[in-house]
Protein backbone atom coordinates (compact mmCIF):
# COMPACT_ATOMS: atom_id res chain seq x y z
CA UNK A 1 0.00 0.00 0.00
CA UNK A 2 1.23 2.84 -0.80
CA UNK A 3 0.63 6.96 1.16
CA UNK A 4 -2.08 7.76 -1.55
CA UNK A 5 -4.06 4.70 -1.17
CA UNK A 6 -3.59 4.67 2.62
CA UNK A 7 -4.77 8.46 2.95
CA UNK A 8 -7.67 7.71 0.66
CA UNK A 9 -8.65 4.73 3.03
CA UNK A 10 -8.13 6.51 6.88
CA UNK A 11 -9.96 9.87 5.29
CA UNK A 12 -12.69 7.53 4.64
CA UNK A 13 -13.12 5.90 7.92
CA UNK A 14 -10.15 7.11 10.48
CA UNK A 15 -11.64 4.31 13.05
CA UNK A 16 -10.91 1.15 10.62
CA UNK A 17 -8.17 0.58 9.14
CA UNK A 18 -7.26 -2.81 7.58
CA UNK A 19 -4.16 -5.03 8.30
CA UNK A 20 -2.14 -3.31 4.91
CA UNK A 21 -3.07 0.28 6.25
CA UNK A 22 -1.67 -0.65 9.68
CA UNK A 23 1.77 -2.13 8.75
CA UNK A 24 1.81 1.59 5.98
CA UNK A 25 1.55 3.57 9.00
CA UNK A 26 4.21 1.62 11.31
CA UNK A 27 6.33 2.60 8.43
CA UNK A 28 5.59 5.23 7.09
CA UNK A 29 6.31 8.55 9.80
CA UNK A 30 4.43 11.22 7.32
CA UNK A 31 1.38 9.17 7.04
CA UNK A 32 1.25 8.25 11.13
CA UNK A 33 1.68 12.01 11.93
CA UNK A 34 -1.40 12.66 9.17
CA UNK A 35 -3.29 10.00 10.76
CA UNK A 36 -3.48 10.99 14.66
CA UNK A 37 -4.11 14.81 13.01
CA UNK A 38 -7.16 13.06 11.78
CA UNK A 39 -7.93 10.67 14.47
CA UNK A 40 -7.67 14.31 16.53
CA UNK A 41 -10.42 15.82 14.14
CA UNK A 42 -12.52 12.76 14.48
CA UNK A 43 -12.99 12.96 17.91
CA UNK A 44 -14.22 16.63 17.34
CA UNK A 45 -16.55 15.37 15.10
CA UNK A 46 -17.48 12.91 16.93
CA UNK A 47 -18.20 15.39 20.00
CA UNK A 48 -20.08 17.80 17.50
CA UNK A 49 -22.80 15.27 16.64
CA UNK A 50 -23.12 13.82 20.22
CA UNK A 51 -24.75 17.10 21.48
CA UNK A 52 -26.40 17.45 25.04
CA UNK A 53 -29.97 16.28 24.22
CA UNK A 54 -31.28 17.72 27.26
CA UNK A 55 -29.58 20.67 26.95
CA UNK A 56 -31.45 21.37 23.13
CA UNK A 57 -34.90 19.59 24.78
CA UNK A 58 -35.00 22.46 26.91
CA UNK A 59 -35.12 24.85 24.23
CA UNK A 60 -37.00 23.30 21.67
CA UNK A 61 -40.42 24.44 22.55
CA UNK A 62 -41.35 20.64 22.07
CA UNK A 63 -43.92 20.36 24.34
CA UNK A 64 -45.30 23.60 24.13
CA UNK A 65 -47.98 22.99 21.23
CA UNK A 66 -48.01 24.09 17.90
CA UNK A 67 -44.03 23.98 16.79
CA UNK A 68 -41.82 26.73 14.59
CA UNK A 69 -42.10 26.24 10.69
CA UNK A 70 -38.92 28.11 9.10
CA UNK A 71 -40.33 28.17 5.92
CA UNK A 72 -43.17 29.95 6.83
CA UNK A 73 -42.42 34.23 7.48
CA UNK A 74 -43.54 36.30 10.62
CA UNK A 75 -46.63 37.52 8.97
CA UNK A 76 -47.79 34.15 7.51
CA UNK A 77 -46.97 32.07 10.73
CA UNK A 78 -49.38 34.53 12.64
CA UNK A 79 -52.09 34.76 10.61
CA UNK A 80 -51.66 31.12 10.15
CA UNK A 81 -51.31 30.82 13.98
CA UNK A 82 -54.54 32.65 14.47
CA UNK A 83 -56.59 31.05 12.03
CA UNK A 84 -55.68 28.12 13.25
CA UNK A 85 -56.53 29.07 16.82
CA UNK A 86 -60.32 30.20 15.74
CA UNK A 87 -60.64 26.86 14.07
CA UNK A 88 -59.40 25.01 17.17
CA UNK A 89 -61.74 26.99 19.10
CA UNK A 90 -64.77 26.35 17.13
CA UNK A 91 -64.23 22.73 17.28
CA UNK A 92 -63.78 22.39 20.76
CA UNK A 93 -66.94 24.39 21.28
CA UNK A 94 -69.08 22.59 18.90
CA UNK A 95 -67.58 19.27 18.99
CA UNK A 96 -65.62 18.47 21.98
CA UNK A 97 -68.14 19.53 25.11
CA UNK A 98 -65.92 19.41 28.54
CA UNK A 99 -69.30 18.14 30.21
CA UNK A 100 -69.14 14.89 27.94
CA UNK A 101 -67.36 12.26 30.64
CA UNK A 102 -67.65 9.48 28.29
CA UNK A 103 -65.42 11.55 25.47
CA UNK A 104 -63.18 12.48 28.27
CA UNK A 105 -62.50 9.55 29.19
CA UNK A 106 -62.11 7.84 25.82
CA UNK A 107 -59.56 10.79 25.23
CA UNK A 108 -57.61 10.07 28.55
CA UNK A 109 -57.39 6.61 28.04
CA UNK A 110 -56.48 7.10 23.89
CA UNK A 111 -53.60 9.35 25.24
CA UNK A 112 -51.63 7.18 27.30
CA UNK A 113 -51.16 5.13 23.87
CA UNK A 114 -49.53 8.17 22.15
CA UNK A 115 -46.55 8.36 24.51
CA UNK A 116 -44.78 5.11 24.75
CA UNK A 117 -41.06 7.00 25.60
CA UNK A 118 -43.03 7.83 28.59
CA UNK A 119 -43.59 4.65 30.02
CA UNK A 120 -39.94 4.00 31.45
CA UNK A 121 -39.23 2.97 35.18
CA UNK A 122 -36.70 5.27 35.90
CA UNK A 123 -35.24 7.27 39.10
CA UNK A 124 -34.60 10.51 36.91
CA UNK A 125 -36.09 13.14 37.64
CA UNK A 126 -36.79 15.94 34.38
CA UNK A 127 -35.70 18.87 34.97
CA UNK A 128 -37.59 22.37 36.61
CA UNK A 129 -37.20 24.09 33.08
CA UNK A 130 -38.92 21.11 31.06
CA UNK A 131 -41.25 20.64 33.97
CA UNK A 132 -42.13 24.51 33.66
CA UNK A 133 -42.78 24.31 29.57
CA UNK A 134 -44.84 21.59 30.35
CA UNK A 135 -47.06 23.36 32.62
CA UNK A 136 -47.00 26.57 30.84
CA UNK A 137 -48.79 28.90 33.59
CA UNK A 138 -51.90 26.05 34.08
CA UNK A 139 -50.80 24.83 37.46
CA UNK A 140 -47.83 24.86 39.95
CA UNK A 141 -46.96 21.49 41.40
CA UNK A 142 -45.22 20.95 44.80
CA UNK A 143 -42.66 18.72 43.78
CA UNK A 144 -42.49 17.59 47.97
CA UNK A 145 -45.78 16.22 47.70
CA UNK A 146 -44.72 13.58 44.55
CA UNK A 147 -42.24 10.62 43.72
CA UNK A 148 -39.96 11.01 40.75
CA UNK A 149 -41.62 13.11 38.04
CA UNK A 150 -39.89 11.65 35.13
CA UNK A 151 -41.59 12.63 31.91
CA UNK A 152 -43.38 16.54 31.39
CA UNK A 153 -44.72 17.93 28.28
CA UNK A 154 -47.57 19.73 27.11
CA UNK A 155 -50.05 17.40 24.91
CA UNK A 156 -53.51 18.05 23.31
CA UNK A 157 -55.74 16.22 25.09
CA UNK A 158 -59.37 16.09 24.55
CA UNK A 159 -59.32 19.59 22.21
CA UNK A 160 -56.97 21.04 25.05
CA UNK A 161 -53.35 21.45 25.16
CA UNK A 162 -53.13 19.97 28.83
CA UNK A 163 -49.89 18.93 31.07
CA UNK A 164 -48.92 15.61 30.87
CA UNK A 165 -46.71 13.70 33.72
CA UNK A 166 -45.16 11.00 34.56
CA UNK A 167 -44.49 10.02 38.43
CA UNK A 168 -42.70 6.37 39.49
CA UNK A 169 -45.07 4.96 41.78
CA UNK A 170 -44.71 2.03 43.77
CA UNK A 171 -46.02 -0.55 41.13
CA UNK A 172 -44.49 1.56 37.92
CA UNK A 173 -44.79 4.92 35.92
CA UNK A 174 -48.22 6.79 36.37
CA UNK A 175 -49.73 9.19 33.76
CA UNK A 176 -51.02 12.23 35.18
CA UNK A 177 -52.98 14.81 32.91
CA UNK A 178 -53.71 18.15 34.21
CA UNK A 179 -56.89 18.49 33.08
CA UNK A 180 -57.47 22.17 34.35
CA UNK A 181 -60.71 23.38 31.91
CA UNK A 182 -62.61 19.73 31.93
CA UNK A 183 -65.23 20.33 35.02
CA UNK A 184 -66.53 16.61 36.18
CA UNK A 185 -69.06 16.27 38.99
CA UNK A 186 -67.71 12.80 39.94
CA UNK A 187 -64.97 10.70 40.20
CA UNK A 188 -64.80 9.14 36.44
CA UNK A 189 -63.03 5.72 36.30
CA UNK A 190 -60.30 4.91 33.48
CA UNK A 191 -59.88 1.27 32.53
CA UNK A 192 -57.37 -0.53 29.95
CA UNK A 193 -57.45 -4.15 30.95
CA UNK A 194 -55.18 -5.00 28.25
CA UNK A 195 -52.40 -3.16 29.44
CA UNK A 196 -53.48 -4.37 32.76
CA UNK A 197 -53.97 -0.52 34.03
CA UNK A 198 -56.73 1.48 35.29
CA UNK A 199 -57.15 4.76 37.64
CA UNK A 200 -59.36 7.59 37.55
CA UNK A 201 -60.46 11.12 36.24
CA UNK A 202 -60.63 13.04 39.84
CA UNK A 203 -62.15 16.69 40.06
CA UNK A 204 -59.74 19.39 41.29
CA UNK A 205 -61.30 22.32 42.31
CA UNK A 206 -62.56 23.97 38.43
CA UNK A 207 -60.78 21.33 36.98
CA UNK A 208 -59.82 17.58 36.92
CA UNK A 209 -57.14 15.49 37.27
CA UNK A 210 -56.17 11.89 35.25
CA UNK A 211 -54.13 9.72 36.85
CA UNK A 212 -53.72 6.19 35.25
CA UNK A 213 -51.06 3.76 36.40
CA UNK A 214 -51.03 -0.30 36.80
CA UNK A 215 -53.29 -2.41 38.33
CA UNK A 216 -51.58 -2.83 41.52
CA UNK A 217 -50.90 0.80 41.89
CA UNK A 218 -52.62 2.40 45.42
CA UNK A 219 -54.73 4.78 43.62
CA UNK A 220 -56.12 6.07 46.95
CA UNK A 221 -52.54 7.51 48.22
CA UNK A 222 -51.52 9.04 44.92
CA UNK A 223 -54.85 10.68 44.33
CA UNK A 224 -53.84 12.67 47.46
CA UNK A 225 -50.68 13.23 46.80
CA UNK A 226 -51.85 14.17 43.65
CA UNK A 227 -54.63 16.67 45.43
CA UNK A 228 -51.86 17.90 47.34
CA UNK A 229 -49.29 19.02 45.11
CA UNK A 230 -51.46 20.39 42.01
CA UNK A 231 -52.90 24.30 42.28
CA UNK A 232 -54.60 25.80 39.83
CA UNK A 233 -52.84 29.06 38.01
CA UNK A 234 -55.48 31.50 38.30
CA UNK B 1 -49.55 -16.11 28.03
CA UNK B 2 -52.86 -13.74 29.45
CA UNK B 3 -53.37 -10.48 27.60
CA UNK B 4 -52.43 -8.84 29.80
CA UNK B 5 -49.12 -10.56 30.81
CA UNK B 6 -48.52 -10.21 26.78
CA UNK B 7 -49.03 -6.59 26.88
CA UNK B 8 -46.41 -6.00 29.78
CA UNK B 9 -43.74 -8.44 28.10
CA UNK B 10 -44.28 -6.12 25.10
CA UNK B 11 -43.88 -2.67 27.28
CA UNK B 12 -40.46 -4.58 28.61
CA UNK B 13 -39.32 -5.45 25.38
CA UNK B 14 -39.93 -2.23 23.99
CA UNK B 15 -37.98 -0.73 27.05
CA UNK B 16 -34.94 -3.24 26.72
CA UNK B 17 -34.57 -2.99 23.12
CA UNK B 18 -35.95 0.39 22.14
CA UNK B 19 -35.38 2.91 24.68
CA UNK B 20 -31.50 2.83 25.30
CA UNK B 21 -31.33 4.40 21.41
CA UNK B 22 -33.91 7.30 21.87
CA UNK B 23 -31.34 9.65 22.74
CA UNK B 24 -28.99 9.03 19.62
CA UNK B 25 -32.07 8.41 17.40
CA UNK B 26 -33.06 11.74 18.69
CA UNK B 27 -29.87 13.09 17.91
CA UNK B 28 -29.95 11.29 14.32
CA UNK B 29 -33.32 12.80 13.66
CA UNK B 30 -31.75 16.20 14.50
CA UNK B 31 -28.90 15.69 12.02
CA UNK B 32 -31.49 14.41 9.75
CA UNK B 33 -33.96 17.44 9.63
CA UNK B 34 -31.56 20.01 11.23
CA UNK B 35 -34.56 21.50 13.75
CA UNK B 36 -34.56 20.02 17.08
CA UNK B 37 -38.10 20.64 17.46
CA UNK B 38 -39.24 18.93 14.51
CA UNK B 39 -36.87 16.08 15.21
CA UNK B 40 -38.23 15.90 18.55
CA UNK B 41 -41.93 15.19 16.42
CA UNK B 42 -40.37 12.49 14.02
CA UNK B 43 -38.78 10.70 17.00
CA UNK B 44 -42.47 10.35 18.65
CA UNK B 45 -43.75 8.87 15.87
CA UNK B 46 -40.73 6.68 15.56
CA UNK B 47 -41.13 5.14 18.84
CA UNK B 48 -44.83 4.59 18.66
CA UNK B 49 -44.70 3.30 15.70
CA UNK B 50 -41.61 0.68 16.87
CA UNK B 51 -43.85 -0.10 19.59
CA UNK B 52 -46.93 -1.35 17.57
CA UNK B 53 -44.41 -3.26 15.32
CA UNK B 54 -42.52 -4.62 17.68
CA UNK B 55 -43.65 -7.61 17.29
CA UNK B 56 -42.20 -8.08 13.67
CA UNK B 57 -38.78 -7.54 14.41
CA UNK B 58 -37.33 -11.01 14.51
CA UNK B 59 -33.84 -10.52 15.09
CA UNK B 60 -33.05 -8.05 17.70
CA UNK B 61 -29.39 -8.29 16.85
CA UNK B 62 -30.61 -5.85 13.98
CA UNK B 63 -32.62 -3.47 15.97
CA UNK B 64 -30.56 -0.17 16.00
CA UNK B 65 -30.80 -0.56 11.53
CA UNK B 66 -34.77 -1.34 12.37
CA UNK B 67 -35.05 1.88 14.81
CA UNK B 68 -32.72 3.69 11.63
CA UNK B 69 -34.90 2.56 9.10
CA UNK B 70 -38.45 3.71 11.09
CA UNK B 71 -36.88 7.25 11.86
CA UNK B 72 -36.20 7.84 7.91
CA UNK B 73 -39.40 6.86 7.20
CA UNK B 74 -40.91 9.04 9.60
CA UNK B 75 -39.11 11.93 8.65
CA UNK B 76 -39.61 11.25 4.45
CA UNK B 77 -43.44 11.04 5.83
CA UNK B 78 -43.44 14.79 8.17
CA UNK B 79 -41.09 16.59 5.18
CA UNK B 80 -44.22 14.85 2.58
CA UNK B 81 -47.05 16.13 4.35
CA UNK B 82 -45.36 19.18 5.38
CA UNK B 83 -43.45 20.20 2.13
CA UNK B 84 -40.82 22.03 4.61
CA UNK B 85 -37.82 24.08 2.82
CA UNK B 86 -34.19 23.23 3.15
CA UNK B 87 -32.58 25.29 6.37
CA UNK B 88 -30.62 27.96 6.35
CA UNK B 89 -27.79 28.63 9.21
CA UNK B 90 -28.85 32.52 9.28
CA UNK B 91 -32.70 31.08 10.15
CA UNK B 92 -31.51 29.38 13.52
CA UNK B 93 -33.93 29.02 15.91
CA UNK B 94 -33.15 28.81 19.90
CA UNK B 95 -33.33 25.73 19.52
CA UNK B 96 -30.63 25.53 16.62
CA UNK B 97 -28.47 27.61 18.47
CA UNK B 98 -28.33 25.71 21.81
CA UNK B 99 -27.71 22.63 19.83
CA UNK B 100 -24.99 24.63 17.75
CA UNK B 101 -23.30 25.97 21.16
CA UNK B 102 -24.02 23.39 23.51
CA UNK B 103 -20.58 23.37 24.30
CA UNK B 104 -17.98 25.01 26.36
CA UNK B 105 -15.55 24.05 23.29
CA UNK B 106 -15.30 26.42 20.58
CA UNK B 107 -13.91 24.00 18.29
CA UNK B 108 -16.89 21.94 18.75
CA UNK B 109 -19.25 24.62 18.05
CA UNK B 110 -17.30 25.47 14.74
CA UNK B 111 -17.73 21.54 13.97
CA UNK B 112 -21.28 21.75 14.55
CA UNK B 113 -21.89 24.28 12.35
CA UNK B 114 -19.93 23.00 9.66
CA UNK B 115 -22.57 19.50 10.23
CA UNK B 116 -24.97 21.67 10.29
CA UNK B 117 -24.18 23.54 6.48
CA UNK B 118 -23.18 20.24 5.06
CA UNK B 119 -25.61 19.07 2.28
CA UNK B 120 -27.84 16.23 3.44
CA UNK B 121 -25.99 13.85 0.94
CA UNK B 122 -22.53 14.28 2.84
CA UNK B 123 -23.95 14.93 6.12
CA UNK B 124 -26.02 11.74 6.48
CA UNK B 125 -23.84 8.89 6.09
CA UNK B 126 -21.44 11.02 8.38
CA UNK B 127 -23.89 10.71 10.82
CA UNK B 128 -24.36 7.51 10.37
CA UNK B 129 -20.93 6.21 10.32
CA UNK B 130 -19.71 8.40 13.39
CA UNK B 131 -22.91 8.63 15.57
CA UNK B 132 -24.24 5.38 15.06
CA UNK B 133 -21.59 3.32 13.82
CA UNK B 134 -22.55 1.75 11.12
CA UNK B 135 -20.29 0.44 8.54
CA UNK B 136 -20.10 1.46 5.31
CA UNK B 137 -22.07 -1.61 3.71
CA UNK B 138 -24.53 -1.16 6.21
CA UNK B 139 -24.67 2.90 5.19
CA UNK B 140 -24.93 1.50 1.77
CA UNK B 141 -28.12 -0.66 2.29
CA UNK B 142 -29.87 1.84 4.32
CA UNK B 143 -29.14 4.96 1.92
CA UNK B 144 -29.75 2.35 -1.00
CA UNK B 145 -26.62 3.25 -2.47
CA UNK B 146 -23.63 1.12 -3.78
CA UNK B 147 -20.55 0.83 -1.58
CA UNK B 148 -18.30 3.29 -3.07
CA UNK B 149 -21.04 6.07 -3.07
CA UNK B 150 -21.31 6.00 0.39
CA UNK B 151 -17.27 6.03 0.41
CA UNK B 152 -16.83 8.73 -1.53
CA UNK B 153 -19.62 11.02 0.21
CA UNK B 154 -17.99 9.93 3.57
CA UNK B 155 -14.32 11.08 2.13
CA UNK B 156 -16.02 14.39 0.78
CA UNK B 157 -17.92 14.94 4.04
CA UNK B 158 -14.63 15.00 5.82
CA UNK B 159 -12.72 16.87 3.77
CA UNK B 160 -15.31 19.56 3.92
CA UNK B 161 -15.29 19.73 7.41
CA UNK B 162 -11.85 19.77 8.07
CA UNK B 163 -10.55 22.40 5.23
CA UNK B 164 -13.24 24.41 7.25
CA UNK B 165 -12.14 24.01 10.48
CA UNK B 166 -8.86 22.44 10.19
CA UNK B 167 -7.58 23.76 7.65
CA UNK B 168 -3.55 23.16 8.40
CA UNK B 169 -4.67 19.35 8.43
CA UNK B 170 -4.05 19.63 4.89
CA UNK B 171 -6.79 16.52 3.92
CA UNK B 172 -6.21 15.24 0.07
CA UNK B 173 -8.03 16.27 -2.95
CA UNK B 174 -10.58 13.82 -4.33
Amino acid sequence: MDCQEYRQQIETDPARVDEAGAAHERDCEACAAYARRLRESERLIGAALRFDVTRVREHTGASTGPRRRSSLSATWAMAASAAVAAVAVWLVLTFVPSSDPDRLVAAVQDHWYHEPASWVQTSASVDGATLETALSGTASVNLDRLSVVSYARSCLVNGRWVPHLVVQGEAGPVMLLLLSGEHVTEPLPLDLPDEGLRGLIMPLDDGSIAILGEDEESLESLQQDVADAVEWAI
Amino acid sequence: MSEASASDAAKLRFERLVAPWRDDLYRYAVWLCRDPSLADDVVQEAMLRAFRSLGSLKDEAVVKAWLLTIVRREHARVYERKRLDTRDIDELSAADAALIASSEDTDIEDMRKAIFELDDEYREPLVLQVLMGLSTAEIAEALELKQGAVLTRLHRARKKLVDRVRPELGFAKD
